[in-house]
């Protein structure tokens, strides 16, 4: 378990867990853990299937319950936080959606369901969050459509809108760009650093594509046993903590600034 | 469409309306006008050809009045509560367990209201004291307590409302458990079979004013919550753990909502007795016929069951006339048919 | 056994002749006998149930179980208490059947039970499917099919055949019909042509007795007019507007509806329900008319007595 290095000025922590264990019954995902998500900052989680990134993801809003450990949102312990005003400042994405019959526009009105309550009575202000959310995933044009009529890669930009429309200052996105092609994919990556670097929101999402995830500011990295080491990018190349996660079977080259993954030459160690 | 395509067109700060969108309006005017129709229809239909009823409504006389205003209006009065109790009961369920499936008997509420009247009648057989108390609850109460306990029951096996899968589960298991208690009851006074027979079946005739009136308020007391949390329904559709995460409290989400569902179940059940396939076929049929999200449906459902039983009743006095066929019987047989109409074109679109 | 077979066959027997030809008479007579025997054991009798099918007997059946209890009434009534072993559940007339084993209802007969006892026949009714089960565990079993007034004396008659007490049966027969006869007289008197206006309800909302059910036949012999008319079956699930529109004179309802009778909407305004003109049996009388058997009389006079305080 590697520490954080200490950055040149250490970034306030917005969400941060101790010692946090998840286990399903017996089986363990993983143990003592010890995290902090940095204030206006994209974390991306990385690691290799069943690494319990979803796991982690779920625990830290507040959906599972962990074994041991605390978290702590904005200084307070998650589960002192009363519901919606948690529900307010932590919005999180799943990674597979439900079929639904409502149309677009309803999906992401659900999105301000903590600001405007049960009786859905919307003000202005929610109807500008919602704009702004569609107008910022491009999916305004199908508002009035049936989630069902639309293509896998439209609802999943639906369900990103209403994700955004919560406004929350953090975002757990559980594999953001699933069904997204590349264009679209890149668009989200964009999207989520504008996020966090203009609008300050601490954004911390799974993806499993490893060129897509070194763009982020920051990365977590899961291996089999825990966490492998979390910090800046710069730290994790540095650490080789991707080589290390993933078994030595990936590589991290860089080409014109940008870094990219490759398979690594040696022979797959499939037992590990 | 074109109106919705101005809306989407303009990029100012256009307005989400929930679109009440035509077909919406469509099915409500629907439903009123074929239930206006139904109510004047039942007055003509009974043991009375259609002549002589309608010499009844121009020149009335005591007896007539008396079958009229006394007999006939209040049973499909009170037909299209109960039907409208059962297609809320019914969406809502439908909601809460995510089953387009889902009926509102889920919960046991028929098998305990089957074992209340059976208790009840057994009681009244057996000694004085017994018919004193069925006097005053009435097979009606009985069978309202029994659906209740029943509901309890079931919340209690699944140790609260937690895992909807468990509150399933608890459901059939509670169900069995009555209908074999119940079973077994008979068993040792079988003379109470055919009274019980009746309730199993369900029946229309006896709708007095003061059932509906009853079935109407609970009716009321049932819908307003139901639409208040419709949101929370909508919420439920893209999964719990969303639901969640938006900040739905989902205990007291399922809580309340299957708390009305019990109530709505048990008052319908005790005055009509077991009434299948309204509860299943409305919701789905709205649902089916124009996408709706949940405030809509529980407003849609309502009507579409109590329209239901209304035509259920009246067919039911029509067919073999003067004897009537069980009212549970018609509506199974209509809802056989729809269920068998959904799968024919099911398989016809591959 | 051999000697009944022989009162049987020797109705007459053949003259001796003492003397020379007596032994080669004994011989014969010897002969005849032990041929006769035989032919006694292969005629017994055979009669036909009411499931049509021939059902056979040695000798009159001395271990009797009956499942229903309007056979175990008759069987009762025919002096033959003695020969039953055990009956259904439900029979408790005469109360010496009440203390004899149960052999469950209609729907579920212990046939452990009957099988252990080893009847020589099980009286059982049409309906019951058990007939098959006996036949392959050996029991001889015998359906009577007793739903209308006229099928009671066929009843008795069938069950003295098969008891061999067929002069008792004829005797009782005769009783019944008399006893009918004179309630029924005495009733149609009374009413000096003035049929009252009836509605009997069986058990249960609104199950009516039509005037083809064993209780609308006996309505119909004490002179009443029953409101339900005979196209409707025997027992029809009524309309109840029917009820309020044909106004019976008096009702004929259970002990638990009595009080709720006028709760029915509409129901208030019928004479029978005004004038407090209404009609309930305790279990026991009730028992009577409902189980058509031997006692059918003590039934209808228990009707004709209410019709009579009723509408004077």
């Amino acid at each position: 378990m590697a520490e954080a290095r200490p950055q040149l000025a250490p970034l306030p922590s917005v969400l941060s867990c101790r010692d946090l264990s998840v286990a399903y019954g017996s089986r363990t995902v993983f143990e003592d853990v010890s995290l902090e998500i940095c204030v206006g900052q994209w974390t991306a989680v990385v690691g290799p299937n069943g690494s319990g990134k979803s796991t982690l993801l779920r625990t830290l809003a507040g959906l599972t319950a962990p074994k041991t450990g605390t978290i702590h949102l904005q200084g307070r312990r998650l589960s002192a936080w009363p519901r919606r005003e948690r529900a307010r400042n932590l919005a999180w994405l799943a990674q597979t959606a439900a079929p639904t019959e409502l149309t677009a526009a309803e999906v992401v009105a659900l999105g301000r369901f903590a600001h405007s309550g049960w009786l859905a009575h919307r003000k202005a202000q929610d109807d500008a969050s919602m704009h702004r959310a569609m107008r910022a995933t491009g999916s305004l044009a199908w508002a009035q459509r049936r989630l069902s009529t639309l293509s896998g890669g439209e609802r999943q930009r639906v369900h990103l809108a209403r994700v955004l429309a919560v406004e929350a200052p953090v975002l757990l996105l559980d594999e953001p760009t699933t069904h997204l092609d590349p264009p679209h994919q890149e668009d989200v990556a964009r999207l989520l650093r504008e996020q966090a670097h203009r609008c300050g929101v601490s954004v911390v999402s799974a993806i499993h594509d490893l060129s897509l995830a070194l763009t982020a500011d920051r990365l977590i990295v899961l291996g089999r046993r825990g966490v492998v080491g979390h910090g800046t990018i710069r730290d994790a190349l540095a650490g080789d903590w991707l080589s290390a996660a993933f078994c030595t079977r990936v590589d991290i080259v860089e080409h014109g600034g940008v870094h990219l993954w490759k398979p690594a030459l040696a022979a797959p160690d499939l037992e590990r | 469409m074109s109106t919705l395509r101005h809306a989407v067109a303009d990029l100012g700060a256009e307005r989400f309306e929930y679109a009440a969108s035509r077909r919406f309006a469509t099915w409500l005017a629907c439903c009123i006008g074929v239930t206006v129709l139904l109510t004047a229809l039942s007055l003509l239909v009974g043991t009375t050809s259609l002549e002589d009823s309608l010499k009844w409504l121009l020149s009335p006389d005591a007896q007539s009045s008396v079958v009229l205003w006394q007999i006939r209006l209040p049973r499909t009065v009170g037909a299209w509560f109960a039907g409208a109790l059962l297609g809320l009961a019914g969406a809502v369920a439908q909601g809460v367990f995510r089953n387009p499936l889902a009926d509102p008997y889920l919960l046991g509420t028929a098998s305990g209201a089957a074992l209340g009247v059976t208790v009840c009648l057994m009681a009244a057989d057996a000694s004085i004291g017994g018919l004193a108390l069925m006097g005053q609850i009435g097979v009606t109460g009985a069978a309202c307590i029994g659906a209740c306990a029943a509901t309890l029951l079931t919340v209690t096996l699944s140790r609260g409302v937690l895992q909807t899968a468990s509150l399933l589960l608890s459901g059939i298991v509670t169900a069995f458990l009555l209908s074999a208690v119940t079973s077994l009851l008979l068993l040792t006074k079988p003379e109470i079979w055919r009274e019980m027979q009746t309730f199993l079946l369900g029946s229309t005739s006896f709708i007095s004013w003061s059932s509906a009136t009853l079935l109407g308020i609970v009716l009321c007391i049932c819908i307003v919550p139901a639409v208040l949390l419709s949101r929370g329904l909508d919420a439920l559709t893209l999964g719990e753990d969303t639901a969640q995460s938006l900040g739905l409290s989902l205990p007291w989400l399922r809580l309340g909502l299957l708390g009305m569902v019990a109530l709505a179940t048990s008052t319908s059940v005790g005055q009509v007795g077991i009434v299948g396939f309204v509860g299943l076929v409305a919701p789905h049929l709205v649902r089916e016929t124009i996408s709706v999200n949940h405030r809509q449906l529980l407003i849609a459902a309502p009507l579409g069951g109590g329209a239901l039983l209304q035509a259920a009743d009246l067919v039911s006095r029509w067919i073999i006339r003067p004897a009537e066929l069980p009212v549970g019987a018609v509506t199974a047989c209509v809802g056989g048919a729809y269920l068998v109409f959904l799968l024919w074109r099911r398989s016809r679109d591959g | 056994m051999f000697e009944r077979s022989c009162v049987i066959v020797a109705d007459g027997a053949p003259s001796l002749r003492l003397g020379g030809g007596a032994a080669a008479l004994a011989l014969a007579l010897s002969v005849a006998l032990f041929l006769g025997a035989f032919a006694a054991q292969a005629t017994g009798f055979t009669v036909r149930d009411d499931l049509d099918r021939p059902v056979a007997f040695a000798q009159y059946p001395q271990r009797i179980v009956t499942l229903l209890p309007s056979l175990t009434e008759t069987i009762c009534a025919l002096g033959a208490c003695g020969r039953l072993v055990a009956t259904d559940r439900y029979s408790d007339w005469p109360p010496q059947v009440r203390a004899l084993p149960k052999a469950g209802g209609i729907d579920d007969a212990e046939i452990e039970l009957i099988v252990s006892l080893k009847p020589d026949l099980v009286l059982l009714s049409r309906s019951q499917r058990i007939t098959g089960r006996l036949h392959e565990l050996g029991v001889s079993s015998f359906a009577l099919n007793t739903d209308s007034y006229p099928e009671i004396s066929h009843t008795v008659t069938v069950i003295g055949e098969i008891l061999g007490l067929p002069d008792r049966a004829k005797h009782l027969n005769q009783s019944i019909g008399d006893a009918v006869q004179a309630i029924s007289a005495r009733s149609i008197a009374r009413l000096h042509g003035n049929a009252p206006a009836v509605y009997f309800e069986v058990e249960g909302p609104p199950y009516a007795a039509g005037p083809s059910s064993f209780i609308g036949e006996l309505l119909t012999l004490l002179g009443a007019h029953n409101i339900v008319t005979a196209d409707l079956g025997p027992f029809p699930l009524l309309n109840p507007e029917y009820v309020v529109r044909h106004d019976p004179d008096v009702i004929f309802v259970s002990p638990a509806e009595v009080a709720r009778v006028a709760d029915r909407p509409g129901w208030d305004r019928i004479r029978a329900v005004r004038e407090q003109r209404v009609c309930s049996f305790i279990p026991a009388v009730r028992d009577t008319i409902v189980r058509p058997g031997p006692r059918v009389a003590e039934g209808m006079q228990a009707i004709a007595d209410c019709l009579a305080r009723e509408y004077p």
